[in-house]
Parts: structure tokens; sequence; C-alpha cells
């Protein structure tokens, strides 16, 4: 679903991406952790296209998407980003109806099948009960949800999450991420907290300082090794059942 | 659900019905008004007359009634009426593009390109070859250069956002008035001093048909324009990231939009002066009565800010005996304590987040 080749992006002559190579498979989720600074929402960002790399392609559904139109990728791939605050309000259902704005024409108007698939949206992240609400006064986790809801009327084929549970609570985490979980499409997600990663992704790209240190399958990429390694952390991983839960124990003391 | 969008949308319907026949009473009604009171009849009788002369006296066509009624009252109530409109509209548009509640039309270097071009004229007789309303003329290319100014220099060593926008048009801002009272300064000239003060006041008073078979073509152009791009400024709200992840690179669409509200900015200067807050506070209650999505908010503030400016108007003239109070000041004395209300309430949380 979504490539990148020898993607690398530079900021000044800071290097900030270096030879990013990942690859996306279909309805698969995969996880990019790495401490901070290591540039994991640069890669997302050129992947949607905010930033443009300085070298190398990013492809979807293996096309470059330098050569699809903004609209065309919006149709393909949407964004679930860091909560964030608006300086205007809108009502929900406005909200959520602005993910159709890639299928329209400049006068085109809104038509029945478009206030389905927002009614749809919202039934998927529970939140249909909110539709004539005022998007500011809903809480954090509800307003992420809210815009999962949008990413979803866009109806891609891929979602792109740039670490869109940080400030949420736990409860609010997981049931963000379970909604997600279940759609069954391409995820590709930027997640700082590595308990997080371990419970949902497929795979997962580890990064560091603009470079992929490791990949692969998440049980087996998250070792203590690399936890030490990359974050520059003790820990011990505990598995019970089907899970495996990482305990940090705390920051690695480097001897001179 | 289907039943209480339908009943949603036939609300709206009803309001801009209501709106449309009290911006047609209120406009009846002033000029009815005036140093001589005409009833209501009769003014329709004379511009009925106009269409269809032979059904009416001939005192309705020519003579001091239609003069008194058509050659003073009515332009004065239709240029009220556009420029109302276009403040208003141009207004949530400018307030959309910078991404503030705080935006007003003259935000971006018109009010001080536009000042500066009036001083200069006033002062200095710049561009006097330009004919009777010269002042109006290089307040109007005053207004509109210094706003493509402030659009070019937001592009410099970066491309614009909102924020730089601002910040350009702070700083070019403060270099016109610099200008303007460097020139002021150097005039010593207590009489030209004192129109220019009188005409950043704006006003009405000089509206001419001429005139405004000029500037209504351009207004209703850009309002109709702007009606039309509902989908693109409520993306603007959401800012560049968001909008580039919904399928619209915001960045030609800002240009394009500053041009034209520059245009119709620099055509309203031109023939009313500076008329503040008008362009501040109606899009706030356009937004309190229908909510910040633009498919409704441009036509409705569009509509409130002429039905405003007719009232204004009407009132600038009759409020004192024989004399007639710039509208500057009556709208700041009126529309302020409206605004105060307005922050004060709390259902209302200038888009912001509520407290």
């Amino acid at each position: 679903m979504i490539k990148t080749e020898n993607l690398h992006y530079e900021y000044g002559n800071t290097k900030i991406l270096d030879s990013i190579n990942i690859h996306v498979q279909k309805n698969k989720f995969v996880g990019i952790v790495g401490p901070n600074g290591s540039g994991k929402s640069t890669l997302l960002k050129c992947i949607y296209r905010v930033l443009k790399p300085s070298l190398g392609i990013v492809r979807l559904e293996n096309q470059n998407i330098e050569k699809l139109k903004i609209d065309e990728t919006a149709r393909k791939m949407s964004v679930v980003a860091q909560h964030n605050y608006h300086s205007f309000d809108f009502v929900v259902e406005d909200m959520v109806l602005m993910g159709r704005s890639p299928y329209k024409k400049a006068l085109e108007r809104n038509n029945i099948n478009d206030y389905e698939i927002v009614n749809r949206s919202l039934d998927a992240v529970g939140m249909s009960s909110f539709k004539k609400r005022e998007f500011a006064s809903l809480s954090g986790g509800e307003q992420q949800r809210i815009i999962l809801a949008r990413a979803l009327t866009q109806e891609p084929e891929c979602l792109v999450l740039d670490e869109p549970t940080n400030h949420l609570d736990i409860m609010h985490q997981l049931h963000l991420l379970n909604i997600i979980k279940k759609l069954d499409i391409s995820v590709v997600a930027a997640i700082h907290d590595l308990n997080i990663a371990m419970k949902y992704c497929d795979e997962i790209y580890v990064i560091k300082d603009g470079q992929i240190v490791d990949y692969g399958d998440t049980k087996t990429v998250l070792n203590e090794k690399i936890i030490r390694d990359v974050f520059m952390v003790d820990s011990k991983i505990y598995k019970y059942d089907d899970e495996a839960h990482i305990v940090f124990k705390g920051p690695v003391i480097e001897n001179e | 659900m289907n039943k209480k969008v339908l009943n949603l949308k036939s609300v709206f319907g009803l309001v801009i019905v209501g709106l449309c026949v009290a911006v047609f009473i209120a406009a009846i009604h002033a000029i009815t008004i005036g140093t001589v009171d005409i009833p209501m009849r009769k003014v329709m009788d004379v511009i009925l007359a106009k269409w269809n002369p032979e059904n009416y006296p001939a005192k309705y066509s020519n003579g001091t009634l239609h003069d008194v009624i058509w050659l003073i009252r009515m332009p004065r109530v239709v240029l009220a009426c556009f420029v109302g409109m276009a403040l208003a509209v141009v207004g949530v548009v400018m307030q959309a593009i910078v991404k503030n509640p705080l935006a007003d039309p003259y935000i971006l270097g018109i009010s001080s390109g536009a000042s500066l071009g009036a001083t200069m004229a006033i002062l200095l007789g710049v561009g006097t070859i330009m004919g009777g309303n010269f002042v109006g003329i290089m307040a109007f290319i005053g207004a509109f250069l210094i706003s493509i100014g402030v659009l070019m220099i937001s592009n410099i060593g970066g491309k614009s956002n909102s924020v730089r926008l601002l910040l350009a048009g702070m700083a070019l801002s403060s270099v016109c008035s610099s200008l303007s009272s460097l020139v002021i300064f150097f005039a010593k000239d207590k009489e030209g001093i004192k129109s220019i003060t009188y005409w950043l006041m704006g006003s009405l008073a000089g509206a001419k048909w001429s005139q405004i078979s000029f500037i209504v073509p351009f207004i209703v152009v850009g309002v109709l324009f702007f009606l039309s791009q509902y989908r693109t400024l409520n993306l603007m709200l959401l800012g560049d990231d968001v909008s580039i992840t919904l399928g619209k690179n915001l960045y030609n669409y800002r240009r394009v939009y500053l041009i034209i509200t520059s245009l119709m900015m620099g055509l309203v200067v031109y023939c009313s002066g500076m008329i503040g807050f008008v362009g501040l506070i109606i899009p706030h209650i356009g937004r309190m009565i229908f909510g910040t999505d633009h498919k409704r908010l441009i036509i409705i503030s569009g509509l409130l800010g002429a039905l405003f400016m007719i009232l204004a108007d009407t009132l600038s003239r009759t409020i004192l005996p024989h004399t007639e109070l710039p509208i500057g000041i009556l709208i700041s004395a009126v529309g302020a304590p409206c605004f105060i209300w307005l922050l004060c309430k709390k259902s209302y949380g200038f888009g912001g987040n509520k407290s």
C-alpha cells in the first residue's frame, strides 16, 4: 500500500531522514517507534505530503505520490494527527462532513450519500449522539474520535496516525486504537508508548537519528536490547497469554 | 434525523428570506427619512415610475421630489447596502484567511494603505489630475498596493501562511502610518489635517449613481465568488496541514482570495472612506446564529452587513438635528457595546474554546 524508497529529508544542513525504506502491506498495522527527534513525524509528514522529501519517493499503491493530485491522495489516505485546538468552532457533523471534500468538485453540493457516510463513520467511532454538538465542547478523547470519523468519511484505503493518542488518558487511547484495529485497513502509525505499540502493531520499524535501526515482527523487534540501545532505557519484557508487556527499570547510566 | 436536517434547512431559508425583506424595508424606510419626510407610498411611486413612466404623473419622473429621492437619497441607500455587504463578507473571508477571529477587512494593510493614499492626496495634492474624487482614487491605489505588498512580503523567504501574513501586514502598516505622520508633520496644514480626520471617519454622503454602477458589479461578483468557496473557507480554519490531508493546498487559494478582497476593499474605501467594526462584528453575529459553516455564514453575514449599514446610515443622518454624524463614529459607538456584550456572553466562544 505505502512504500517509501530511499527517503531523505534535510532541514538546512541537518539530516532528519536518511535513506528510509518502509513498506506497509495491505491491511497491516505498522508502527514506527523511536525516541524524540528521531524523525518519526517527519517521515509521516513526507508520506501525507505536508513535507516534500529532499530525495527519494513515496509510493501509494505503487504510484509515486508526486504524480498524484493532492485530492487524489486524500481519497486514498487519511490522517489522524496529534490532538490540537482550532481557533474556530464547528458543529461535529460539519466537521466530519469535511472528510467528503476531496470527493467534491468546486460547486458540488453534499448529497444523501455523503450524509450516510458521515452517519456510518460517527457510528463506527461510537459518537452518533454527538452529531449536533459543538466540537470545542467535547473532551480531548471525544475530539480525537471525531477526527477519526472525519478520516473515515474520506473512505481511505490506508490511515496515517501521527501520535494520535498523545494527551489522551489510557482508556481513550485503548478505545481509539481498538476502533482503528477493527477497521481492517492499512495503518501506519507513529507511536510513543512502547506498550501500546506492542499491543497493536503487526510490524514495527525502529528509527533513531533518521535511520532505520531495525524492523520486522513486533514481538521480535521490540526486545530488551533494542530498547536499551535506542531508547537508552533498561527494561524487562514479561509475557503472559499472547501478550507481552515491557516493564521499564530506569535510564541507562552511561559509564565513562 | 432527516427531519431535523430538513428543519434546519427550512429555518435557514426563512431567515434568508426574512433578512432580504428586512433589507428592502429598511432601504425604503431610509429613503422616506430626511430633512423633508416623504411618505413611503410616494417613494415607491417614484421608483416604479422609473420603469414605467407612462402610468405615473410627470412630477414623479422629474422635479424636486424625483431629484431628492432618485439623485440624493437612493444612491446613498444603495451604496450603504453594498458597502455593508462587502465589509461583512470580506470580514468573514479575512478571518478565515488569517485564521484569527480578531481579523477585520482592513487588517492586512488596507487601512494604513488607504490612509497614506488619502493623506498624500489631501496634503500634497498627489493625483489631482484624476478628477473630483481623487482622494478616493488615491486611497484605492494605496489600499490595493499595500495589500498586494503584504501578500508579496509574506512570500519572501518561505511560503506565506496566516501568521506570516499577519506579521507582514503589521510591518507594512507601521511603515505606512509613519509615512502618513511624516507627511502630516511637514505639511503643517490645519485644514488639510482636519479633512483627513473627517475622511478617515468614513461617510456615505458622496454617493452617486456613476460610482455605484462602477463598484456594485465588482462587489456582487466578489460576494458570489466567495459564496461558491465555502468548502475551502471551512478548510482554512483547520489550517494548512489538515487541509492538505483533506485534499486542498491552501497556498494558491489564499493568494487569489487576497487579491479579490483587496480589490473589493479598495473600492469600498474609494467610495466611503473607512468604516470600521462592521467587518469585525457582523461575521461574529452571523456565527452566533448559524455556526461557523461558511455555506451559511457568507450569505447571512452579507445580508446582515447590508441591513446593519442601512440602519446605521439612517441613524447617522437623523440622530442629531440638522447635522450628520460621521457613520464611523456611530458604528463604533453602537458596535463596541454590542461586541462587549458578545464577549461576555458565555454561549458564544468567538470560535475558540468556551470558558
